[in-house]
């Protein structure tokens, strides 16, 4: 199901919409917003893109991106998590930064959000990509993988004694 | 200091992986000398000092988790092993899986595990132990299974971590009764005040953690995991399951020993076990043909053998323990890793089809005689000191336990066995003229090189030289363990020769049973072999539960899942109001008729409330009334979007944006799974099934309506928003959106456990949708 005229807004709408997402993300500790509500919109972004362009196109452009991202945002609220943890001797303790060049301060707080978008933002993208997939792409995929399998038992080596 | 040498070594790790070890010969000797560096860092930090050295960190206090290390005499022992060992056997690998595309990930796994291994030797505090106890199981797991194409060693894996994850599971448990009954988290808190008396409780407690113990060094009847995991690569073998990781049951027991000695069951419970896994082991041992199976149930004896030595209190049945651990660190580490070498050299493992290698494999035979001169308790080796001590501390125990008499056979039928068994080593595979079995000619005999023989030899070279660099150099380290297990301050000399008495005539005896039961021939032992397998094992018992537990779990979801839709929804309908119906019974007062009330705060807040209920209402007749696909979806979507005008009007933003985006993406994706579907007419349902649903929905709606009720009428218990927002305005930096702060700072731990949840259901659908793409041809094309 791809729309005509979907395509013709969709570059605007995604820019528009990113921003948005980010904008939720970074307001998060002083407005509604926030991880979850940001990774959401990030997520009804990859919805647009499948409706106007088909699920096999999209599957094609970040399908591979999505599993590896959600590990990305898990590391990187681990990474918040325990950055305060020389400082102030627990784990879980925010810790602040003045950022000089920016009237803005920033929070290991906002690193851990970040975390939560990345997570929310590709999990559910997945589903629906998954969910939306139709038969034939994923036969076409199924050939993909075939297809490296072929090639890789080329490379195959002898598994040593033990 | 402590921590960071935990860092070093798991940086190590993942250098060693990244660096591509299998095409640089330097890979071998960075993993040689790390480990001893880090040794000879700890050693000029602490054995200078004369005291225990403590390292504290603060981890998850609210969960009396803390990192306290603390490096007493027997830490240090264990420390000197580990590290002193892992750097033999890092230099081992690189020739020993040589070529293996993945000997990075086994370096990796081999480091990680070494600092678990070391995180269990310096905890402190209990839960950081039972931690790093994890570590070493899942670490261990992964070595074992390195080769995980081959059945047998996904098999042995398994099972290890079914049995040593189960057991640390108890240890738990016990570790949490005791330290709720004490209030003190730390073993040396435990060990200043021993819990008193034998009361449920402690026993309980004492029960549990040896079960952990029991299991994690293979005692019986869980003997069966160890020779499992011998399908592991033999460097592997050599470090986990001789040196390192089967002694941390060891370990536990005399980390533990000033708190129990005491209890009523510790005596009679170590020595029995141990002495029957002394005896079962041994024995078994003599009817293996495998050289790592023969090695893997001689080194359950010797750990037999500790629990005997540390179920007792005496200062010689503890000299005896400290010397056994150290001797066969020494002993059967260098054998194991013999074994791999004659397995690279002549392709075989089977004592069977070896023969006369003394000549061609002459360095392997100098380690292994010089360490089964230890292993067969020939004086004045460690072995024999060990054993010394020990038949010497069982026959002074003989006069008040009946249970010594137990310790003392099973000591004995051990030590027939290790006789036994040098001897077979020595004379069958190096001296003898002909194998018993047919060799495989086509492999071509290849000697060991030099670097893959020297971390063996230096380890055998120890282990020869031990008599005389007992009492000298290691003496400090001996009188400091002996010192920390009995909890308070020994001087200890070891002595080589205890006099020809009792002690020296029962060890002779039982060298004589063992030679003159290799004397009397190989055959025989088919006798004892027919014996042994009534033996029981814990494995039948695995298997069984195993198969029981799968086929429980597909009855169980097949008979809630594998139903019609229908189904399935009124199962969790009614799950949950039943659940809560029950639930609220027993707190009781939560049913009050006054509170069945609706309160409006204003005109134009009933006015605006009645009218977005009225949509939410013609929706959900709209939903009933609908004939076709369409229809009902977008009806639900209404009814969805006017939950979101409710959070709008009682001021919850955070709410409502999060419903509106729920609503919309999950509207649009129905739309996109629908427009794929084929029309189809909506099946006429018979009158039952309709009363039913009609039933079931009408139940669950006016429940979940009462409950709303009852939520809102009276709050029940004090609201902690008040303090929430109270904290936020103080604490967080001008945050002003509590619900992101509460997110993100106060319950920071429990969003991060959603998030992982999260991240796992995605995984989970990623790959039943991708196990539904590799079977495509098995459903009908026309679908």
């Amino acid at each position: 199901m791809t729309e005509l005229y979907l395509k013709y807004v969709l570059n605007g709408l995604t820019a528009a919409l990113i921003l948005l997402a980010f904008f939720f993300l970074l307001r998060g500790h002083l407005l509604p917003g926030g991880g979850f509500v940001g990774g959401l919109m990030a997520a009804a972004v990859v919805e647009l893109a499948i409706i106007s362009q088909g699920a096999v196109t999209v599957q094609r452009r970040v399908g591979r991106l999505l599993l590896p991202v959600s590990g990305l945002g898990l590391l990187t609220a681990v990474l918040a998590i325990i950055f305060g943890w020389p400082q102030s001797g627990t784990v879980f303790a925010p810790v602040y930064f003045h950022l000089p060049w920016l009237e803005v301060e920033f929070s290991t707080a906002l690193a851990f959000d970040f975390g939560v978008f990345l997570v929310v933002m590709s999990v559910t993208s997945l589903f629906l990509l998954d969910l939306t997939l139709t038969r034939s792409a994923r036969l076409e995929q199924l050939l993909d993988m075939e297809d490296m399998e072929d090639r890789s038992v080329g490379q195959e080596q002898v598994p040593p004694p033990s | 200091m402590l921590l960071g040498s935990l860092a070093i070594l798991s940086l190590s790790g993942l250098i060693l992986w990244r660096t591509k070890p299998e095409t640089t010969r330097q890979a071998a000797w960075f993993g040689a000398v790390v480990p001893l560096a880090v040794l000879g860092w700890i050693w000029r930090r602490t054995v200078m000092l004369d005291a225990t050295y403590h390292e504290h960190w603060t981890w998850l206090p609210s969960f009396n988790l803390d990192l306290t290390f603390r490096l007493d005499g027997l830490s240090l022992l264990f420390t000197v092993i580990i590290l002193g060992i892992g750097a033999a056997v890092a230099l081992y690998t690189h020739y020993y899986l040589e070529g293996d595309p993945r000997l990075g990930a086994f370096y990796l796994f081999l480091f990680l595990f070494m600092a678990s291994m070391l995180g269990i030797v310096w905890s402190d505090n209990v839960l950081a132990f039972f931690v790093f106890w994890e570590g070493t199981t899942f670490t261990s797991y992964l070595l074992i299974g390195h080769g995980f194409s081959a059945t047998a060693s996904q098999r042995g894996a398994r099972n290890a971590l079914i049995v040593t994850g189960g057991g640390g599971l108890a240890m738990l448990a016990g570790f949490l009764l005791l330290g709720q009954a004490t209030g003190d988290w730390t073993f040396s808190a435990w060990n200043a005040a021993p819990p008193a008396g034998a009361d449920d409780m402690t026993t309980a407690a004492l029960v549990l953690i040896l079960l952990g113990a029991f299991t994690k060094s293979g005692q019986f009847p869980f003997h069966f995991w160890l020779p499992g995991a011998m399908a592991a690569p033999t460097p592997a073998s050599a470090y986990l399951h001789s040196a390192t990781m089967v002694k941390a049951g060891i370990f536990l027991v005399a980390r533990t020993h000033p708190a129990f000695a005491d209890h009523p069951a510790w005596l009679p419970v170590l020595v029995g076990f141990g002495a029957v896994t002394c005896a079962v082991s041994g024995v078994l041992a003599m009817t293996k043909t495998d050289l790592k199976g023969m090695l893997a149930y001689a080194t359950l004896a010797q750990l037999g053998l500790l629990f005997v030595a540390l179920g007792q209190s005496g200062k010689a049945a503890l000299v005896a323990a400290v010397v056994g651990i150290l001797a066969h660190a020494l002993y059967k580490g260098p054998l194991f890793l013999s074994a791999g070498m004659i397995e690279h050299a002549t392709g075989t493992r089977d004592i069977r089809r070896l023969a006369g290698q003394a000549r061609p494999l002459w360095t392997v035979f100098i380690i292994v005689v010089a360490s089964a001169l230890s292993l067969a308790a020939l004086p004045v080796w460690g072995g024999f000191l060990s054993k010394e001590y020990l038949l010497d501390s069982l026959l002074h125990l003989a006069d008040t336990a009946w249970v010594a008499w137990l310790g003392l056979i099973g000591v004995l039928i051990g030590g027939t066995a290790f006789a036994w068994l040098a001897i077979a080593f020595v004379h069958r595979i190096f001296l003898r003229r002909e194998p018993d079995a047919a060799v495989d000619r086509t492999h071509r005999l290849h000697p060991p090189a030099a670097t893959m023989v020297a971390g063996p030899m230096a380890l055998a070279v120890i282990g020869f030289t031990l008599p005389l660099t007992l009492d000298r150099w290691f003496q400090p380290l001996v009188q400091d363990a002996v010192s920390a297990i009995s909890g308070e301050v020994q001087s200890v000399h070891v002595h080589l020769w205890g006099g020809f008495n009792a002690v020296f005539l029962l060890s002779l005896a039982a060298l004589a049973a063992g030679t003159g039961a290799y004397l009397l021939g190989f055959r025989t032992l088919r006798v004892l072999h027919r014996g042994v397998d009534w033996v029981p094992s814990g494995d039948w018992l695995l298997e069984r539960s195993l198969g029981l537990a799968a086929r429980g779990a597909s009855w169980i979801s097949h008979g809630l899942q594998d139903l019609s839709l229908t189904s399935h929804i009124s199962i969790v309908l009614g799950a949950a109001v039943l659940v809560v119906v029950l639930v609220a019974n027993r707190l009781g007062s939560l049913f009050n008729p006054s509170d069945l009330r609706i309160v409006a705060e204003s005109p134009v807040a009933l006015w605006l409330e009645g009218t977005i209920l009225l949509l939410s209402l013609m929706a959900a007749l709209t939903v009933l009334a609908s004939n076709n696909r369409l229809a009902p979806i977008i009806a639900l979507s209404v009814v969805g979007l006017n939950v979101t005008l409710f959070f709008v009007l009682f001021a919850a933003p955070d709410l409502a944006l999060t419903q509106l985006l729920v609503e919309v993406l999950v509207f649009v994706l129905i739309i996109l799974i629908l427009y794929k579907l084929p029309a189809a007419q909506p099946p006429r349902l018979p009158l039952g099934h309709k009363i039913r649903n009609i039933g079931i929905a009408c139940v669950t709606g006016v429940f979940g309506f009462v409950l709303v009720l009852l939520a809102s009428g009276r709050p029940r218990f004090e609201p902690i928003s008040g303090e929430m927002i109270r904290a936020t305005w103080l604490d967080a930096h001008g945050a002003a959106n509590v619900v992101n702060v509460i997110l993100t700072d106060f319950r920071g731990f429990d969003t991060f456990g959603e998030m992982t949840v999260i991240a796992i259901a995605g995984i989970g659908v990623y790959s039943l949708v991708r196990a539904y793409r590799f079977r495509p041809r098995r459903r009908p094309a026309s679908e």
